[in-house]
């Protein structure tokens, strides 16, 4: 009789719990939820639904509309340029940067590790303007390399490929480079094997942020035919009110498509690599 | 030459070859060390850590970005901005969106963290999962759908509050709601990165602690307050210093795409309103003076981190 009460206490109190968390969930799931069936809404749908979600009629009109307005598949293009290139560049350099980091005993390595670190904390607001002004001595306003440059100065990877790399056994390099196997074969054959869900990971991570990327793009791009998906919305902000809400929806939902597919795709590891706690030293 | 004397002989010559192998590894590893490091930091050479240095030279002058001329004008910039307006009420605001994520970034997914851990026991992978997937949405994408969840005619947070028969406020025109709305968006963002990083640490703590507290009848809060608080107090100093850098510039985005600043200066911060005077009024002085202040309070707060977390360990 008292364990059975004690047992409806504690799933009494569980309920409440959870439903506090999915009270949660819902609230930072309901924008989302809200802009993709708003995408299938008439304008008057959007205008009168108030809190319901799903369209009283479907429609496709929002996204022929879009694609009518906008070339959809140049904007993407160009995000998939910027991001992919963004992405590889920086792995590549965070890989080796962690490699060494780890693996080449040298008296500079926490020292130079700190700096990286340090950088992290610097706020953007104070190497936008010479960063702006470094590119247009470089000539590089109104291009895409002008979008990626800068943002290849970010310790993110560099400090959770390092986390994944300082759990690989220091010995097995050291056994290797008895052997006289060079550092590169060390990286490719021994140690990037080992640390693939972390290399995953931050590929994506790196991915999607460039593709997100608004004001530094928002800066550099002029041309029409150089715009991205994401800077595509300024196209329909400051319509509040106006005629475009269910195209604005429509777009927006195309430019999260493949975060979102990517991120279904490898979430497990992605917050794994978060998870594996990077702050404690 | 005697058995002994060529034994010695030898031996130094062993001793001189070990030297200079290991010398020449030493050699060798100083290169490849060098050849892996310096792609990435010749990137944060040309663009963090020259730009700071030249931000440090710009405060000190008056130049408007195109004319060959620039003037030194020492910390006549500084003194400029700490009397402008705007600038002033943009710190204002900066202090309050501050506030605002501290609470939605900070404190609530904390206890958020805490909860999926030992207060429920199941569903943990399928809430963590979602709640990180929009620190993965654009910052702008999140922007423009936030302003219309808040439009104050046809949105469904005010048809929700009409519902229960309050008369929602114009979120988006009034000073102090949209200050709200555009912390919500950075919230959004920020939110799920930290409750991952949250939940890492309290699936440290060891369970026995907390099912010992639990037989003993412990409070919920007093478990958090006491065992679960001080042994990821670490964690929450980091997840506090990143969420006040986030503070300063994850409302930029937000600002640009719903306000741009408006209305009158309501809802600017101070990066949005460096970016003013840098990319509006071509005020490069007042924009990198602007920009050195937020570097030294973000500085600020990393060092307080650092002191904090070396008392932190020392006691424990």
């Amino acid at each position: 009789m008292k364990i059975n009460a004690r047992t409806i206490k504690r799933g009494g109190g569980q309920i409440f719990w959870h439903l506090i968390i999915i009270l949660t969930v819902c609230i930072f799931l309901y924008p989302l939820l809200y802009m993709f069936f708003s995408s299938f809404k008439e304008l008057k749908d959007i205008f009168t639904a108030g809190v319901r979600l799903l369209p009283k009629k479907w429609i496709d009109t929002n996204y022929s509309s879009v694609f009518n307005k906008l070339d959809v598949p140049r904007l993407l293009f160009n995000s998939l340029v910027i991001a992919g290139l963004t992405m590889t560049v920086k792995m590549l350099t965070s890989i080796l940067a962690a490699y060494g980091l780890v693996f080449i005993p040298n008296r500079h390595s926490s020292k130079i590790f700190y700096f990286f670190v340090v950088t992290m904390f610097v706020p953007f607001s104070v190497i936008m303007l010479p960063n702006y002004l470094t590119l247009t001595k470089l000539n590089l306003i109104n291009t895409l390399i002008g979008v990626v440059l800068p943002q290849l100065a970010d310790a993110t990877a560099i400090f959770r490929i390092r986390q994944a790399m300082r759990c690989v056994p220091i010995s097995l390099i050291e056994a290797a480079r008895l052997d006289k196997v060079p550092h590169m074969t060390c990286l490719r054959k021994i140690v990037l094997p080992l640390v693939r869900p972390a290399v995953v990971s931050m590929a994506i991570f790196l991915f999607v942020n460039s593709w997100n990327e608004y004001f530094w793009p928002l800066l550099i791009l002029r041309s029409n035919e150089l715009q991205t998906i994401t800077l595509a919305t300024k196209y329909f902000s400051g319509t509040e009110g106006s005629t475009g809400w269910g195209n604005v929806m429509a777009l927006a939902s195309i430019s999260i498509a493949l975060p979102l597919i990517l991120y279904l795709f490898a979430q497990r590891t992605i917050i794994s690599t978060f998870m594996s706690s990077g702050i404690k030293e | 030459m005697t058995k002994e004397e060529r034994q010695v002989e030898r031996a130094a010559m062993r001793e001189e070859k070990r030297i200079v192998r290991h010398a020449n590894r030493k050699h060798r590893n100083a290169i490849a060390f060098t050849l892996f490091l310096a792609p990435a930091t010749i990137a944060f050479l040309v663009f963090v850590v020259w730009p700071v240095m030249y931000n440090i030279y710009l405060s000190f002058l008056e130049w408007n970005m195109v004319s060959p001329d620039k003037e030194f004008v020492g910390f006549a910039n500084y003194l400029k901005i700490f009397t402008d307006a705007p600038f002033l009420q943009s710190l204002r605001n900066s202090g309050v969106y501050i506030l605002i994520l501290l609470i939605s970034c900070m404190i609530f997914p904390y206890f958020i963290s805490f909860a999926m851990v030992h207060l429920v026991n199941k569903g943990q992978q399928v809430y963590r999962s979602i709640l990180f997937f929009p620190s993965l949405v654009s910052l702008a994408v999140c922007a423009v759908v936030m302003s219309f969840v808040f439009n104050f005619m046809t949105g469904p947070v005010n048809a929700l509050l009409k519902s229960v028969g309050i008369r929602g406020p114009n979120w988006l025109n009034t000073g102090g709601y949209i200050l709200f709305v555009i912390g919500m968006v950075a919230t959004w963002k920020i939110f799920g990165y930290n409750l991952i990083i949250f939940l890492a640490a309290i699936l440290e703590v060891p369970v026995e602690l907390i099912e010992a507290a639990k037989l003993e009848k412990a409070s919920k809060f007093k478990i958090f307050w006491r065992i679960i608080f001080p042994l990821t107090s670490s964690t929450a100093f980091y997840v506090f210093v990143i969420t006040f850098s986030h503070a300063l510039s994850y409302v930029f985005t937000p600002i640009s795409v719903i306000t741009a600043g408006g209305p009158n200066y309501k809802s600017t911060n101070v990066v949005y309103q460096i970016y003013e005077y840098a990319f509006k009024n071509f005020q490069s002085g007042r924009a990198a003076a602007a920009a050195i202040f937020t570097l030294i309070l973000v500085m600020f707060v990393v060092v307080l981190y650092q002191a904090l977390e070396k008392k932190v360990h020392y006691e424990n």
